[in-house]
């Protein structure tokens, strides 16, 4: 059974997921993941609840490391309401690997992460370790709630 | 001297299941994913130490564990 109300569900996923405009924060609840555009980091080796994965180097395109890099720009996402989850990214995101840890073991982790890499929420790839070879390009799906390829819910 | 541009073959339809994939420099999917799912779950009095199962509910009745 979950222990908390719905309403209060969606203020909590609305401000700590790029719910807001050009995929800044919502700020129902002040700004705890900052007021510019939320990131998302790849990690070629798991992240727990304490500490991020091992992120991925720059690649090929697509994919730069260090604060501020990352998959930034992720558009806004549907918000939350009634306690629905949210889908992050609503735009398509794209790498072209350059190989090494990419290829071999593959992407594991992502960490959804403040412009200024103040994690939020992690998880495994569904399907993970994803080995993706030198010049081949990794995407993850974007779209409007239910049809984004990562869903955030809380309960 | 005159080169040919090589143009980026078109990208490939996305499947309705899929929440990721991997493409061949040729266009082709090599591999592909469903979506993935992070799903957090409040347990604010486990974390507080509380035994939930001794706080009575709005409506009289207690949580069961």
């Amino acid at each position: 059974m979950a222990a908390i109300d719905q309403t209060l569900v969606s203020l909590i996923l609305n401000a700590l997921l790029p719910t807001g405009a050009a995929g800044i924060p919502g700020t129902a609840l002040g700004t705890p993941m900052g007021t510019t555009a939320v990131r998302i980091r790849l990690n070629s080796t798991a992240s727990t609840a304490s500490a991020a994965g091992t992120e991925i180097p720059t690649q090929t395109s697509g994919y730069t490391t260090a604060v501020g890099g990352g998959w930034t720009s992720l558009g806004a996402s549907t918000a939350s309401s009634a306690g629905s989850a949210v889908g992050v990214p609503l735009t398509t995101q794209s790498l072209v690997s350059i190989g090494g840890v990419v290829a071999s073991p593959g992407i594991v982790s992502l960490d959804i992460q403040s412009n200024g890499g103040v994690r939020g929420w992690f998880g495994n790839f569904n399907g993970q370790p994803i080995a993706v070879a030198s010049g081949n390009t990794f995407q993850v799906t974007g779209g409007s709630g239910a049809a984004a390829g990562i869903q955030v819910s809380l309960t | 001297m005159h080169l040919l541009k090589l143009e980026a073959p078109p990208e490939p339809a996305w499947e309705p299941d899929w929440g990721w994939r991997v493409i061949d420099p040729d266009g082709h999917v090599v591999n592909a994913g469903p979506r993935t799912l992070l799903v957090a779950t409040l347990e604010l009095g486990e974390a507080l130490g509380i035994d939930e199962s001794q706080v009575p509910l709005l409506d009289g009745t207690r949580r069961e564990r």
